[in-house]
C-alpha cells in the first residue's frame, strides 16, 4: 500500500467539530481525559453550526417553564419524539446556555448586570411556540462557535482538523476500541485506540443537491455507525427550509429564510402569476410551519407551475422598512448575499425575488437514551446525528437548545464510562487489515470507471428527485433501486485519478460515496416503511395522519450485514 | 460568458507554475463555482478548499487578481488569476491553516475557573459595561479566513513572536471580555515590538463588521504608551483603511 498510515492512542475521541461535539470535548477534557477531537473541516468550529442562525429557543419569558416547552417540542414533533430527551432539552436549555458564557464567550445582552431575558436580545412569538422564546444573536452563531473554538484550542486538546472518519473499530467483546480516519492535509489513515467515541457529525444535507448545509455534512457519520452495529432511527424524517436561493449554482439551496422572517406583506406567486399557499394552508398561508411552507413551493414547481427556470417568487414590495432594517442587522450575511444575487432593487424589496425550498436539517439519526449512550459500550452520540429530540419535525431554535444542553452531557457519560473501563483489546492487524479493506477501491484502475464526484452526484440527484418534502411509494421504491444499483454496480467502477495523495479532493470523495449511499438507502427505505404523512415525511399516496403510526422505524444490523427494520413504540417515559 | 482561468498549481517542495483554461461559463458564477468545473472536468488534482458556500467559514479565501477576497462570494471576471494567500502552502490553492492556528495557540493562556464571572459584572457601571459588550460583538464576528494573517508585512510564519493580526484580534477579544483577563505586559511588550498599525491587515476583511478594525483602533488608544507610540507610527491610519474599503 503506497498511503502510508500512523497509530494514536487516546482516551476519549469526539469525532465531529460542531457545537455538540465542542461541548462534549471541553467537558471530557475539563474532567481530566486526554480527548482528541476530529473533524471533516478546518474552520475551529464548522458543521452546520458556525452557519445558522444562531437563534436558540429558551424558556426565557415569564409564566414560560420546561413543561410548556416540553409540550411544544412534543407537538411539533407530532408525539414521536422521545420524551426523555425531550424533558432534558426542555428543562436544562436555559442552565446549559448560560454555562456558554464558561467557554470564553459574552453572549449579545444590553447589560452585563442582569444574566436573564430582560437583558437578552429576544424575539417575539416564534411559529409553534407558546412563549417568546428565541434569543438571537447580532453575530449569527458566530458568536458561540468563536468562543467554543478558543476554549478548545486553550485548553490543548489536539485536533485533527480536515480529517475524515471511515471506520469505527471494535474489539472482540464488541467493545469500541478505537476509528480509522484519513488526513486530507497530510494524505494519510491515522489508525486511533480509545476507551470511548463520541460521535457529533451532524447531519446529511449534502446528501441532497439542494442544502442550506455545507458540503461536508454529507452524511457519513450515520453509515460509520451502522457499520458499527448501533440502531437508527427515524431516518426518513428530512425537514426543508422553504425559501432559498436558486442561484449561483455554489449558493443553489443556500439559506434565505422562512416568510416570517421577511414580514407579514410577504406573498408568494407561482409561474402563473397566482398565489398558492392558501392550497396548502387556508389559514396561515405564507406563514405557515416550515414543513407546510416548504411543501408548498416544491409542489408548484415539481407540477410544472413554477417558473421557466423552476422557481417560485417571493414578492415582498409592501414591506415595512423597519423589519428591512432588522433583517439586515440581524442578517447581514444574507442580506449582502441577496443584494449580490438578486441585485440591489430585489435584495432591498423593492423587486420580487426568485426561491426554491432546500432541505435543512434531520430529525432522524443514531438511536440514544438519555445517557447519549448508543448501546454499544464505549460509544457515545449527540446533536444532530442522534434521533429522539425533534420527533417528525423541528421547532425553530431547538436544535441549539438541543447541542447546549446535551453536548456537555455527551462528554460527561463517555468520561464516566472511560474511568472505569478496562482498556479493550486492540488489535492493531486486524486495524491495519481494516486501513488496507478502505484503501483497496481507491488504488483501483478499471477503464471506463466512474468518478468518485460523479457518484456523489448520482447519489444526490436520486435522493432528491424521490426523497423530497413530497413523496409516493413509487418514487421511493425506485430510489431504493437506484441506489443499490450504485452501491452494487457503479461503486465497484469508481477509480482515483489523482495520483498526489496531498489535499486531495477525489480521495476525499472516493471515501464518502460508499457511506453515502449507505446513509441514502437508510433515508429511502424508512420513507418506503412509514405508510402514512406526519410531521416532514408527506407522502402523496398516504397523506393523512395516521394513529396507528405513533411509533418509529428502526433500523438495525441484521446478522448478514443488512439492513432490518422494524417499528417500534415511542420511546421514553416522561420523567416525574 | 468567456473567462480565461490562470490558476496557481504547486507544492512547498515543488517549483510552482500557473495552469490556463479557456471556458464558457454562466455569468452569474463565483470563482468557487469556476473551481469546482476545473475539478470536475479538467484537473482531478485541483486542490482547493470550502466548506459553507456563504461566506462564513473562512475556508475558501484566496487571492483572485492579486485580492484577498472569499472565492465562494467573488462573482467571475472575464480574466482570472487565482492563487493561494502568502502563506505556508500546502498545494495549489490551498494554505496550511492548521499550522497558523498552531502559531497563535501558543500566545493564548489556559482557560481560568471564570465561575464568579457575573460578580465582576456587578461592579461595572453602566457605560462601561454597555460599551464593553459591543466591542465584544463587533469583535468576536471575525470567521478566521486568515486575509487578514496574509497580508500583514510585519507577520511571519517562522517567527514565533508575533502571532499575527489573527494572533492579536484573539488577545483583544479577551481584553474585552470582562470574564476574561486583559493584555499582559508581556502581550503589551509583543505587540509594541512588532505590529507598527499599518492597517494593511484590515483593509480586505470581510466580516460584515470589521472586528480588525476595532481590534487596531482600541490597541492605539490603549493606556500602554509604547504601544500606542509604535502603532501611531504605521504608514496608514485605520481611519484611512476604514474609508478606502
Ligand atoms: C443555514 C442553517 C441555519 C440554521 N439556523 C439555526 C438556528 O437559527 N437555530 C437552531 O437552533 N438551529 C439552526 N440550524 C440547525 C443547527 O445549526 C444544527 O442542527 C446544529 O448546528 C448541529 O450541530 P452539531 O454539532 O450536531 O453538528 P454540526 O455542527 O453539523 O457538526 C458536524 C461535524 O461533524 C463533522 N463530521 C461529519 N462527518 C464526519 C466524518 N465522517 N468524519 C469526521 N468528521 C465528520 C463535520 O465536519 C462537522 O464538524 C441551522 C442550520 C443551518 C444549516
Ligand atoms: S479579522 Fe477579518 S480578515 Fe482577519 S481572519 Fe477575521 S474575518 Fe478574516
Ligand atoms: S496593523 Fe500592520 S503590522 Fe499591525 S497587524 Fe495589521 S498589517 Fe500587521
Ligand atoms: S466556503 Fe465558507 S467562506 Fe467560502
Amino acid at each position: 500500500m503506497k498511503i502510508p498510515y500512523e497509530k494514536l492512542t487516546f482516551d476519549i475521541v469526539v469525532l465531529g467539530g460542531g457545537a455538540a461535539g465542542s461541548l462534549a470535548a471541553i467537558r471530557a477534557k475539563k474532567l481530566g481525559a486526554n480527548v482528541a477531537f476530529v473533524t471533516k473541516e478546518s474552520a475551529l468550529v464548522g458543521g452546520a453550526t458556525i452557519m445558522a442562525g444562531g437563534g436558540t429557543s429558551l424558556t426565557q419569558s415569564p409564566g414560560d417553564n420546561g413543561d410548556v416547552f416540553f409540550k411544544d417540542i412534543m407537538k411539533s414533533g407530532q408525539q414521536i419524539n422521545d420524551k426523555g430527551l425531550v424533558h432534558m432539552v426542555a428543562d436544562n436549555c436555559m442552565k446549559a446556555f448560560y454555562d456558554l458564557e464558561n467557554c470564553d464567550l459574552l453572549l449579545d445582552r444590553d447589560n452585563l448586570k442582569h444574566q436573564g431575558s430582560a437583558s437578552m436580545h429576544t424575539v417575539k412569538q416564534g411559529e409553534g411556540h407558546a412563549y417568546p422564546r428565541a434569543y438571537l444573536d447580532r453575530r449569527e452563531a458566530l458568536g458561540f462557535c468563536h468562543g467554543l473554538a478558543k476554549t478548545i484550542e486553550r485548553l490543548q486538546i489536539p485536533r485533527f482538523t480536515e480529517t475524515i472518519a471511515v471506520k469505527i473499530l471494535k474489539d472482540k467483546d464488541g467493545k469500541l476500541c478505537g476509528l480509522i480516519c484519513y488526513s486530507v492535509i497530510e494524505g494519510k489513515y491515522l489508525i486511533i485506540e480509545c476507551k470511548a467515541l463520541v460521535m457529533a457529525t451532524g447531519g446529511l444535507g449534502a446528501l441532497y443537491e439542494e442544502t442550506t448545509n455545507s458540503t461536508v455534512l454529507s452524511g457519513t457519520g450515520f453509515a460509520l455507525a451502522f457499520d458499527a452495529g448501533t440502531e437508527l432511527k427515524d431516518m426518513e424524517m428530512v425537514q426543508f427550509m422553504p425559501l432559498c436561493f436558486p442561484y449561483p449554482k455554489i449558493r443553489r439551496g443556500k439559506i434565505i429564510g422562512m416568510c416570517s422572517l421577511l414580514g407579514p406583506s410577504v406573498k408568494l406567486y407561482n409561474g402563473l402569476g397566482e398565489r398558492y399557499m392558501h392550497k396548502y394552508d387556508p389559514e396561515r398561508k405564507e406563514f405557515t410551519t416550515r414543513d407546510i411552507g416548504a411543501r408548498g413551493n416544491y409542489t408548484e414547481i415539481k407540477e410544472g407551475r413554477g417558473n421557466p427556470d423552476g422557481t417560485i417568487t417571493v414578492d415582498n414590495r409592501g414591506f415595512d422598512p423597519a423589519i428591512l432594517n432588522r433583517w439586515k442587522t440581524a442578517n447581514p450575511f444574507r442580506y449582502r448575499q441577496c443584494v449580490q444575487t438578486y441585485g440591489k432593487k430585489a435584495g432591498n424589496w423593492e423587486e420580487p425575488f426568485e426561491a426554491i425550498p432546500a432541505q435543512h436539517f434531520f430529525m432522524g439519526g443514531i438511536k440514544i437514551n438519555t445517557k447519549m449512550e448508543t448501546g454499544i459500550p464505549g460509544l457515545f452520540a449527540v446533536g444532530e446525528c442522534t434521533a429522539g429530540v425533534h420527533g417528525a419535525n423541528r421547532l425553530s431554535g431547538v436544535a441549539f437548545a438541543e447541542i447546549f444542553s446535551l453536548g456537555p452531557i455527551a462528554g460527561q457519560s463517555a468520561f464516566d464510562y472511560f474511568k472505569d473501563a478496562e482498556a479493550p483489546k486492540f488489535d492493531d492487524k486486524a486495524a491495519e487489515a481494516a486501513v488496507k479493506a478502505v484503501e483497496k477501491p481507491l488504488e483501483r484502475h478499471v477503464a471506463n470507471g466512474c468518478r468518485p464526484y460523479e457518484i456523489k452526484q448520482m447519489i444526490q440527484h436520486v435522493v432528491s428527485m424521490n426523497l423530497g418534502p413530497v413523496r409516493v411509494g413509487p418514487e421511493i421504491e425506485s430510489a431504493i433501486k437506484e441506489l443499490e444499483n450504485i452501491r452494487d454496480n457503479i461503486i465497484p467502477k469508481m477509480y482515483v485519478s489523482d495520483g498526489d495523495p496531498r489535499y486531495s479532493r477525489e480521495r476525499l470523495d472516493a471515501l464518502e460515496v460508499p457511506l453515502m449511499v449507505e446513509t441514502a438507502l437508510m433515508v429511502a427505505k424508512s420513507a418506503a416503511m412509514r405508510t402514512e404523512s406526519r410531521g416532514s415525511h408527506y407522502r402523496t399516496d398516504y397523506p393523512d395522519k395516521d394513529p396507528a403510526w405513533l411509533r418509529n422505524v428502526v433500523i438495525s444490523r441484521g446478522k448478514d450485514g443488512g439492513m432490518e427494520l422494524r417499528t417500534e413504540a415511542v420511546a421514553g417515559e416522561v420523567q416525574a | 460568458m468567456k473567462v480565461k482561468v490562470n490558476i496557481y498549481k504547486g507544492t512547498p517542495d515543488s517549483k510552482g507554475k500557473y495552469v490556463t483554461y479557456n471556458m464558457d461559463v454562466p455569468p452569474t458564477d463565483m470563482v468557487l463555482d469556476i473551481l469546482e468545473k476545473i475539478y470536475h472536468e479538467y484537473d482531478p488534482s485541483l486542490s482547493y478548499r470550502y466548506a459553507c458556500g456563504i461566506a462564513r467559514c473562512g475556508e475558501c479565501a484566496m487571492l483572485i487578481n492579486d485580492v484577498p477576497c472569499l472565492a465562494c462570494e467573488r462573482q467571475i471576471e472575464p480574466e482570472m488569476t487565482i492563487r493561494p494567500l502568502d502563506l505556508p502552502l500546502i498545494k495549489d490553492t490551498v494554505i496550511n491553516r492548521r499550522q497558523v492556528f498552531d502559531h497563535i495557540k501558543e500566545i493564548l493562556p489556559e482557560p481560568g475557573d471564570i465561575d464568579d464571572i457575573y460578580d465582576s459584572f456587578e461592579e461595572m457601571d453602566e457605560d462601561t459595561s454597555h460599551r464593553k459588550i459591543e466591542n465584544s460583538i463587533r469583535l468576536t464576528t471575525c470567521f478566521e479566513c486568515m486575509i487578514c494573517q496574509s497580508m500583514c508585512p510585519r507577520y511571519r510564519s517562522d517567527d514565533q513572536g508575533f502571532p499575527g493580526p489573527l494572533g492579536l484580534l484573539f488577545l483583544t477579544q479577551m481584553n474585552e471580555n470582562p470574564a476574561q483577563r486583559p493584555l499582559s505586559e508581556k502581550d503589551l511588550d509583543m505587540l509594541a515590538a512588532s505590529c507598527v498599525g499599518c492597517g494593511k491587515c484590515a483593509r480586505f476583511c470581510p466580516a460584515e463588521k470589521k472586528p480588525l478594525h476595532l481590534a487596531l483602533e482600541l490597541l492605539k488608544h490603549h493606556p500602554a504608551k509604547a504601544v500606542t507610540a509604535h502603532m501611531v507610527d504605521g504608514k496608514t491610519t485605520v481611519q484611512e483603511v476604514d474609508e478606502s474599503v
